[in-house]
């Protein structure tokens, strides 16, 4: 058994320490999230210790992740007036983005014939991780995976989104803001605010705006895929 | 003292705002997660000027800003499936790839339609 102050401190402490890390050698591959995933697993692997006992040590942290996604409200509204003229192409380009992330997830999944579980943590990759965690939780999949892969994504797309983005021409910075915000999520918008101020505001925005759609639609969209395919 | 009474007071609101949505969706069956609808909830609260962004910030920033740490609980679950991420590595690693380049290939060309002016 584990106490609480001894999970919280020892990750709190861990996180502090990796985010020191990613600012001395500046690499979205030395992700914090990611290192600190990593290591506490180690850990745990290691020390023979039950993750149960561990997320029960962690429940403090965890309570915030809900209220992280309450506090997304603060940003959306700052930047309301700056983007209010594009808000329907950011939601429609949210709307198709979204959509084409969990077909893609769903289509490598029958080619793979994944089991349900695993499906079902692979359909909302594309949006920010409390959310991922939640959308998970109501298909039924396994929140541990589901918030791996959307952390991979985001890294990869923090490291080479932005020269895929000029590769194919798309060259206006609040495009790559969508583009980013939309696909790779908070470190997709990490790496758009580093590149450019104006794709920083519009990736934000793109990444609150897909939370909510996803939320909402890919749900819908599963079962639909679901029933085409039975 | 002041500085822990005003992070205190706002994220009073933000958990006000989470329990007001869970009351909503439970009451109401709703599909919708209870946080998502706390989010709507504050941005109409904001919108409509019943409550100014100030009183907000002392605990959004940090929270905003760490938002990150509140998820390692969650993702060290990996270790539960080890098993899985060995077996299904092949259809990881393609998913980790094809999803964010499809979606910033089909995002970003879409968003480019967009005239916008600096």
């Amino acid at each position: 058994m584990i106490s609480m102050l001894m999970g919280c401190a020892f990750t709190l402490i861990l996180f502090a320490i990796m985010r020191r890390v990613n600012q001395r050698w500046r690499s979205p591959m030395l992700n914090p999230v990611l290192l600190c995933i990593v290591l506490i697993s180690v850990v745990l692997l290691f020390g023979n210790i039950d993750y149960i006992d561990y997320r029960n040590a962690t429940t403090p942290i965890s309570f915030f992740l809900e209220i992280a996604v309450v506090a997304l409200a603060l940003p959306l509204y700052q930047q309301l007036h700056a983007i209010r003229p594009y808000l329907l192409l950011i939601s429609l380009s949210s709307f198709l983005g979204i959509s084409c992330a969990t077909i893609t997830a769903f289509i490598l999944c029958q080619w793979f014939s994944a089991p349900e579980p695993l499906m079902a943590s692979l359909m909302a990759l594309s949006v920010t991780t409390p959310i991922t965690l939640i959308v998970t939780d109501t298909l039924s999949g396994l929140p541990g995976i589901a918030a791996i892969m959307v952390i991979l994504i985001g890294v990869l797309g923090g490291v080479f989104g932005l020269s895929l983005l000029t590769l194919v021409g798309v060259t206006q910075p609040q495009a790559k803001g969508v583009a980013l915000g939309v696909a790779c999520h908070a470190i997709g918008t990490a790496a758009a605010m580093e590149h450019h101020p104006a794709a920083g505001a519009f990736a934000s925005a793109a990444m609150i705006i897909s939370a909510v759609i996803t939320a909402s639609w890919v749900p819908v969209l599963f079962t639909l895929l679901q029933g085409i395919i039975s | 003292m002041m500085i822990a009474l005003r992070f205190i007071a706002s994220l009073a609101i933000l958990i006000g705002c989470l329990w007001a949505a869970r009351l909503i969706t439970a009451s109401f069956a709703l599909n919708l997660p209870a946080p998502l609808l706390g989010l709507l909830l504050l941005f109409g609260l904001l919108q409509s000027g019943l409550l100014k962004s100030e009183y907000l910030l002392p605990s959004c920033n940090p929270i905003l800003k760490y938002m990150a740490l509140f998820f390692i609980p969650a993702g060290v679950g990996l270790i539960n499936y080890l098993t899985i991420f060995s077996q299904y590595a092949w259809l990881l690693a393609s998913v980790i790839i094809l999803v964010p380049a499809l979606g910033l290939l089909l995002t970003g060309k879409l968003a480019s339609q967009g005239r916008f002016h600096d």
